[in-house]
């Protein structure tokens, strides 16, 4: 019987979402996804690459997403995600650091004995969005403009060199500033009812992003500073999401 | 049915009072302290060119660059001080240092620079890394000492000397207590 109820209720659910297409003024989307990060490092070989690969695989939260229509098929749109790296400091940094300073130096110990690598991300981002709406399926195409404030990170380590008795302490940091983004997106939902349906959304991030690289190496018999090195790169941060979460329609129906 | 549920009761007091006797016994139960002498010191020869030191014969000629010596210290337990070990089994806690290191002066045989001729102390010009800084063999002892007692330190050559030659190194150690260890090299020849 409880059944039997159940699939009456969905059934009815179902069939309220088919009736009619349904243009809601609010659009609250609510959910969470993976972004995959595919900046480039602008020294692949460098000692810093190795902080850009920390944060390729990120979890997405959408704090807020949402979407007011001021016509049927156009509206505004804001988005406010925070994105966490789900990837963890791993000994492969070490055995990259070892080949990068090979033959001239050793990382001592082969470890790194200082870090603060980051693995957290903030975006906003305001944009116009297009919907198309037929049946059940609510499609949409947007394009978001926004800032976006990256993690820095820091990590230390020694330096022995080769054929001396010598030993350097090294730090590496990496930051960027708040930066401007633009995400292309595109969402398709599934309404089970005139208020309530299901989303997937897909994005891809694009960010002129101004990094901030400094290595610097002292010699720790001296205390001097014997390389200082400040690089700007400027890679194109590239971050590819998938979301999933819920569609919620609210307000009034836009005729 | 009451006194059953008295005497249950009792019983789960009395449980939790020895569950809570026995850990806090367990937690003060320390590690048996016992305190060691330093008691001997051997000297041998490093090569530290690469990240690991090598030791390496007197026969071999050393760069000055990767030159180093390891001491190997023995220790004797206070209690009974006619045995001298090198070999401390490593156990935080356990093993204590009873002497703290006062001063360590290293005389070199023969001429290593303008400033210091044969029958100087030189102990400036060797340092010990730590994993993050150099110290010099007494700050290092008396660190290292709250933790654990080291049976070898290695003692890196800092400054080169003027000429090539065949060095021999006498190293004494002060201890607070006043005892008095020495040892001499043997001679190895240093390369520029």
């Amino acid at each position: 019987m409880r059944r039997l109820v159940v699939v009456i209720v969905f059934a009815n659910l179902l069939f309220c979402g088919l009736t009619q297409d349904s243009y809601a003024r609010w659009n609250f989307l609510p959910g969470m996804g993976l972004g995959y990060n595919l900046t480039k490092s602008a020294d692949p070989y460098g000692p810093t690459h190795f902080l850009y690969d920390n944060a390729r695989k990120n979890l997405n939260l959408n704090l807020f997403s949402a979407s007011y229509f001021v016509t049927k098929h156009w509206g505004v749109s804001i988005h406010v995600p925070i994105r966490v790296s789900t990837e963890k400091y791993n000994s492969g940094v070490n055995y990259s650091l070892q080949r990068h300073y090979s033959p001239d130096y050793y990382v001592h110990d082969g470890t790194v004995i200082k870090q603060n690598i980051g693995n957290d991300s903030y975006f906003f981002s305001i944009g116009g969005v297009y919907r198309f709406v037929k049946g059940n399926w609510n499609f949409q195409a947007g394009l978001n403009i926004g800032g976006m404030k990256l993690h820095s990170n820091y990590i230390g380590y020694v330096l022995k060199e080769h054929g001396s008795n010598r030993y350097y302490d090294v730090s590496l940091n990496l930051s960027s500033k708040t930066m401007l983004s633009f995400e292309p997106t595109v969402l398709v939902a599934y309404s089970i009812t005139k208020r309530f349906g299901l989303h997937m959304q897909c994005g891809y991030l694009l960010s002129p992003s101004k990094y901030s690289e400094k290595i610097e190496q002292v010699d720790l018999y001296t205390g001097t500073t014997v390389s200082l090195t400040e690089n700007t790169p400027r890679p194109i941060y590239q971050l590819f999401n998938l979301n999933f979460g819920f569609l919620i329609q609210t307000g009034k129906l836009v005729e | 049915m009451k006194s059953l549920n008295i005497s249950r009761a009792v019983i789960a007091v009395m449980l939790i009072v020895v569950h809570v006797a026995v850990v806090s016994c367990l937690k003060k139960v320390k590690p048996k302290e016992i305190p060691l002498n330093l008691c001997s010191i051997d000297i041998r020869f490093i090569d530290n060119t690469t990240d690991w030191p090598m030791k390496v014969s007197p026969d071999d000629t050393i760069p000055a660059k990767v030159f180093g010596l390891q001491l190997k210290l023995g220790y004797s337990e206070v209690s009974n001080s006619s045995f001298c070990d090198t070999l401390v089994p490593w156990s935080e806690g356990a093993y204590i240092a009873n002497q703290r290191v006062n001063e360590i002066v290293i005389i070199t045989h023969s001429d290593f620079d303008d400033n210091h001729t044969a029958g100087s102390d030189i102990a400036n010009y060797f340092l010990v890394f730590n994993g993050l800084k150099y110290q010099s063999f007494v700050e290092y002892m008396n660190e290292v000492n709250e933790n654990y007692l080291p049976s070898e330190v290695n003692l890196l050559l800092m400054e080169l000397p003027t000429n090539a030659d065949s060095f021999q190194f006498t190293v004494r150690i002060t201890l607070d207590d006043q005892t008095i260890l020495e040892a001499v090299s043997n001679s190895i020849q240093i390369s520029l």
